[in-house]
């Protein structure tokens, strides 16, 4: 629906377009004469048309006409004059005539005069928008709102550059347009947008890390973006304070906050696991766990001591979840698929090992599945052990209960917790440390400060629970968000989130995966197949799509690269020297 | 830089003092053009025996009132278009254009006035103007255009040695990818001509009648009009999709300087800008619109190519996006477009029975084979589209424009030449089969108007916003008015 200045811009291009045309007919004569008054007969009803048109022609440009300098010129009249003709001259006129449209070029020979007529109007009704716009008269024109003043400004801040933050600016961006009245910040930590299903695809080398995570400032138009974190929200100020890069404070005033801040890895107040396990939650996870596994196959290849060997070829994941399974299938393919590189290193002395508490993995997929996904990793060479409870870690080892496993590289997947910057910030919260919204996803309380995704409990009207917290329901979520966001703006009723799950896809290994979509079950390499077509159509930016698409090609036909490239040096002599 | 300059000082200065000198020049320089193209254009319809004021009679006073009326309309130009024009090629596109207008305010409306008669806007009165339209576009409108930029320039002429050097190595390219792309556009234009037996008629402009004569004087010919197409239009051609546009244009252009001017007043026929002849020579026209065609799209490619390796590949000037993100997403969006386009092409194609003419390209007869082969042609040439003018469709109006266009350019390509060639007949060039495939160009137009617009929508819905820049419409749809133009004259040489 056009907005109010799109609709007095439309009104002055019909009453333009009336003009020029009256202007036309009175000068010529035309409508007096044959054929046209045979084609028009009656004057409203050639009123009628021509308003028409001109409305059809402000509609068409009703996102050009705030700079007078971009209207368009006599060529652009006399292309929608053509335009006009060919609706009017060869379909609708002969039709309420009672005969076939003119298609032959006697027939449309005949309408030559309503030709000249059109491509006249057309160029007319430029030259008048154009005379009414360079006067300033179309900014008088009824509906036509004045420049925005700085108080009527309204700040939309957004807390979180995750899915579900960087999906609420966009489509907040495509509500809003053009409306100078609102501005949107989205506060973000980092400056991309991570799509994480891909993640364990980094650590395994099949794609590279840039390519997945798309620079935030490549979204938007409008939005503003500012890196930092929030620290402090003052709900009566309708404030909130954000940690800068720099290591400054600022603080940013709002008028409806958007908390997306995501979830962290949950460690159980476990400090030696915090302390010695990798998380798998961010780029920086993922390039560090890839380094990790290259380095001790590096350092394994030249170690003569067995039991040291052993421990540096043992990898632990704990969780089998999505993340877990995922990142285990992906480790297992690059480790043995490298192995062909380190020649004091047999298979067999390789040891992938899936800890995870329940009697099965995969606890979001039917347990059909998630046989079948144990099967193909354990055949793989995957160890994958039930009922694990993974206690206590230290420097090279793991312990599950009272048996210790002696590894280097231990990688923690068993659950995520609501960031916990919001209990900081003195919001309530629910016992996993989730922030409670309404179905609105609007707070418990608050008309102004909305959440959503991972930090967030927002009630699910189609099951009765709070929905999940997975990436498929925050990009739902958000585009509620937004709407009502938009909707609350202009005083109209915002509506509750609903979604029914579109399914859940996973990969195994090596072109494996299970996929239940819509209530249908897929194994194997179909699956395998539908998984990549699915994230690479989800993978934002057509630059990344085609990266991936690329990497996944190069990934064919050579080996995954075993370059050890460190994020930081451990012995900067060594790197001066160039050893 | 240097029309920057001129461009900056006539708007930052705005003093009435100014104002009124400015104007004063524009007149002086309008005036004198109008005067000039408006004395050529009367020698050139007195050569045909007919009066620029089409009187019954000729009259002492009419020549006096016709170079007055071409003093005023060349004023007009200059004081509406003049500032804006600032290449060349644009303003003799741009002169054409005002040419195609006096046409229709001049002959149609205004003369019969003085003649004390009512205006009238029909078939019969516009076939009886053909020769004016055909001289006002062509010799009036370009000539005039082309002499207001000259005599600007020439005023203006402040540019510093480097610059000129700069310019002179442009030119240079540009004449030198004109060649080559005129060269191409020639050897398509020459299947045509070697079909229809004309290289001997050709090489009677050298005095002689063998084919081969003919044959090389139509290469030498094809490359020189390359060679200034690349001169005229060097910085008018953006893309591909607008370099074939004013390719469209210039093929017509030439069409009436070659094949209806030059060619018969060398052959001693003098000049033949009636109906009649513009008639005799339609195939002409259709191989001149496929030259332009394919001279526009190759001079963009080399063009483009070079710029695409050696300009636009500097990370300091390279745009937010490059060439393969915008590629691919513009044969992605296009294709899907040309669905919509190609659906509202089938009522035209189900009401006229034309289904099975196309399913005959894969050697069956049905209509939903018609319509499948028809679709899978849509969405080709819809992706085509994409690539082409994806960059063009910024404003809704653009994308219509430039679909339409590409509808008529493909009426052209598809119907005439190349449907035919796969059906293993000859080029259908003729007035009768364009007459026949009338009905195709009201569908061609219908399927590039839906295309631009749904186009143009998905852009805004799929493509991140700063990749999407509204362009310059003047600059970007001027090529356009040869669409309008080809239009008017199909209608006025086909309608009996």
């Amino acid at each position: 629906m056009p907005n109010i200045q799109q609709a007095g811009w439309i009104r002055t291009s019909a009453l333009a377009s009336g003009s020029a045309a009256i202007l036309l007919g009175v000068l010529t004569g035309l409508f007096s004469s044959t054929p046209l008054a045979d084609l028009f007969p009656g004057i409203l009803i050639y009123l009628a048309a021509v308003l028409l048109s001109g409305a059809g022609y402000g509609v068409l440009l009703r996102a050009e006409y705030r700079q007078v300098r971009r209207l368009p010129g006599i060529p652009i009249g006399l292309v929608y004059g053509l335009v006009n003709w060919l609706i009017f001259g060869i379909v609708i006129i002969p039709t309420f005539a009672g005969q076939s449209p003119q298609w032959s070029s006697e027939q449309a020979a005949a309408q030559f005069s309503l030709l000249t007529f059109c491509l006249t109007h057309g160029m007319l009704l430029t030259a008048v928008l154009h005379i009414l716009c360079a006067r300033g008269w179309l900014a008088r024109a009824p509906g036509v709102t004045p420049p925005v003043s700085a108080n009527a400004i309204r700040h939309i801040v957004i807390l979180g550059g995750g899915f579900a933050g960087v999906t609420t600016a966009q489509q907040l961006e495509q509500h809003i347009q053009h409306d100078p009245s609102v501005q949107i910040t989205l506060v973000s930590k980092t400056n991309h947008l991570l799509f994480t299903p891909m993640l364990a695809e980094v650590t395994a080398g099949s794609v590279e890390a840039q390519h997945i995570s798309p620079p935030l400032r490549a979204f938007f138009r409008h939005v503003r973006v500012v890196r930092g974190e929030p620290t402090l929200l003052d709900g009566q100020a309708n404030t909130v304070t954000i940690k800068l890069l720099n290591g400054t404070t600022s603080t940013l005033s709002f008028d409806h906050l958007v908390l997306a801040l995501g979830a962290t890895p949950n460690f159980f107040n476990n400090r030696n696991l915090e302390g010695h396990a990798f998380t798998f939650k961010s780029l920086v996870d993922a390039i560090h766990i890839r380094h990790q596994v290259i380095d001790c196959l590096e350092r394994a290849d030249s170690e003569t001591d067995t039991a040291r060997r052993r421990t540096l070829l043992t990898f632990v994941v704990v969780g089998a979840g999505f993340a877990g399974v995922e990142l285990i299938g992906g480790l297992n393919d690059f480790v043995r698929g490298s192995l062909w590189y380190y020649k004091q290193i047999r298979s067999e002395d390789v040891t992938l090992l899936l800890l995870h508490p329940r009697d099965r993995i995969l606890p979001e997929l039917s347990e059909t599945l998630a046989h079948y996904a144990e099967e193909r990793m354990t055949s793989r060479g995957v160890t994958i052990r039930g009922g694990a409870v993974v206690t206590d870690a230290g420097n090279g080892r793991v312990s599950v209960g009272d048996e210790v496993i002696s590894t280097d590289t231990l990688i923690w997947t068993a659950g995520n917790i609501p960031n916990p910057i919001m209990k900081n910030m003195g919001l309530v919260t629910d016992k996993r440390g989730a922030v409670i919204t309404d179905a609105l996803l609007r707070l418990e309380g608050q008309s102004n400060i909305w959440a959503l995704g991972d930090c967030a409990a927002v009630p699910d009207i189609v099951t009765g629970k709070n929905a999940p917290p997975t990436a498929q329901y925050a990009l739902r979520q958000a585009k509620t968000l937004a709407h009502n966001l938009h909707a609350v703006l202009h005083d109209r009723e915002p509506k509750a989130f609903r979604h029914h799950s579109q399914g859940a896809l996973a990969v195994v290994g090596h072109q494996t995966a299970c996929a239940e979509v819509f209530g249908f079950r897929f194994s194997g390499l179909f699956a395998w197949l539908l998984w990549r077509g699915i994230y690479l159509s989800k993978l934002p930016t057509l630059e990344k799509k085609t990266r991936v698409l690329l990497d996944w090609i190069v990934d064919v036909f050579f080996p995954r690269d075993i370059t050890y490239a460190p994020l930081y040096d451990e012995n900067p002599e060594a790197a001066a020297s160039g050893d | 830089m240097e029309t920057d300059l001129i461009t900056t000082s006539i708007r930052t200065d705005t003093s009435l003092g100014h104002t009124l000198t400015h104007l004063a020049g524009r007149t002086l320089i309008g005036g004198a053009s109008g005067l000039v193209a408006g004395l050529l254009y009367a020698a050139l319809l007195d050569s045909q025996r007919m009066s620029p004021m089409m009187s019954p009679t000729d009259l002492p006073g009419d020549t006096f009132i016709h170079l007055l009326l071409s003093i005023i309309v060349g004023i007009s130009y200059a004081l509406v278009v003049g500032d804006r024009v600032t290449t060349p090629g644009g303003g003799l596109v741009s002169g054409i254009l005002a040419g195609l207008i006096w046409w229709g305010v001049g002959p149609l409306t205004l003369f019969p006035l003085l003649h004390g008669a009512r205006p009238d806007w029909g078939i019969a009165a516009a076939r009886d103007a053909f020769p004016l339209l055909v001289g006002l576009a062509v010799t009036f409108g370009a000539l005039m255009g082309w002499l207001n930029w000259l005599i600007i320039r020439i005023a203006a002429y402040a540019t510093p040695f480097t610059v000129i050097r700069a310019r002179l190595l442009d030119t240079l390219q540009a004449a030198i990818s004109g060649g080559l792309a005129g060269m191409i556009g020639g050897w398509v234009f020459g299947k045509w001509m070697e079909q229809a037996g004309l290289f001997p008629l050709i090489a009677g402009l050298v005095a002689a009648d063998d084919s081969a004569m003919g044959r090389s004087v139509h290469f030498v010919i094809s490359i020189v009009i390359g060679i200034t197409y690349g001169v005229l239009f060097q910085r008018d051609v953006r893309s591909a999709g607008s370099s074939i546009a004013w390719g469209f244009a210039y093929g017509l252009i030439w069409w009436v300087i070659g094949a209806l001017t030059i060619l018969p007043f060398l052959l001693g026929d003098g000049v033949q800008w009636s109906r009649t002849a513009a008639q005799g020579s339609f195939a002409s026209l259709i191989g001149h619109l496929l030259y332009g065609i394919t001279l526009g799209l190759v001079y963009a490619l080399i063009s483009r190519f070079w710029r695409t390796l050696f300009i636009e590949s500097d990370p300091l000037t390279r745009a937010a996006e490059g060439p393969g993100t915008r590629g691919l997403r513009g044969i992605g969006l296009g294709a899907a477009a040309s669905i919509f386009g190609g659906l509202a092409f089938t009522l035209i194609m189900l009401a006229t029975n034309a289904l099975p003419t196309v399913a005959s390209l894969i050697g069956m007869t049905s209509v939903f084979e018609g319509f499948l082969v028809h679709m899978v042609i849509s969405i080709l040439i819809g992706a085509s589209f994409g690539l082409l003018y994806g960059r063009e469709s910024a404003s809704p109006v653009s994308a219509l424009g430039w679909g339409l266009f590409y509808g008529i350019v493909w009426w052209v390509l598809g119907p005439l030449t190349i449907m035919p060639a796969l059906l293993g007949a000859p080029f259908q060039w003729s007035l009768a089969a364009a007459a026949g495939a009338f009905p195709s160009l009201i569908g061609h137009l219908l399927y590039g108007a839906v295309l631009g617009l749904v186009y143009h929508r998905l852009l805004q819905r799929f493509a991140p916003p700063h990749s999407i820049t509204s362009s310059d419409s003047d600059h970007t749809t001027t090529g356009l008015w040869a669409m309008i133009v080809l239009l008017v004259m199909i209608l006025l040489l086909l309608s009996v």
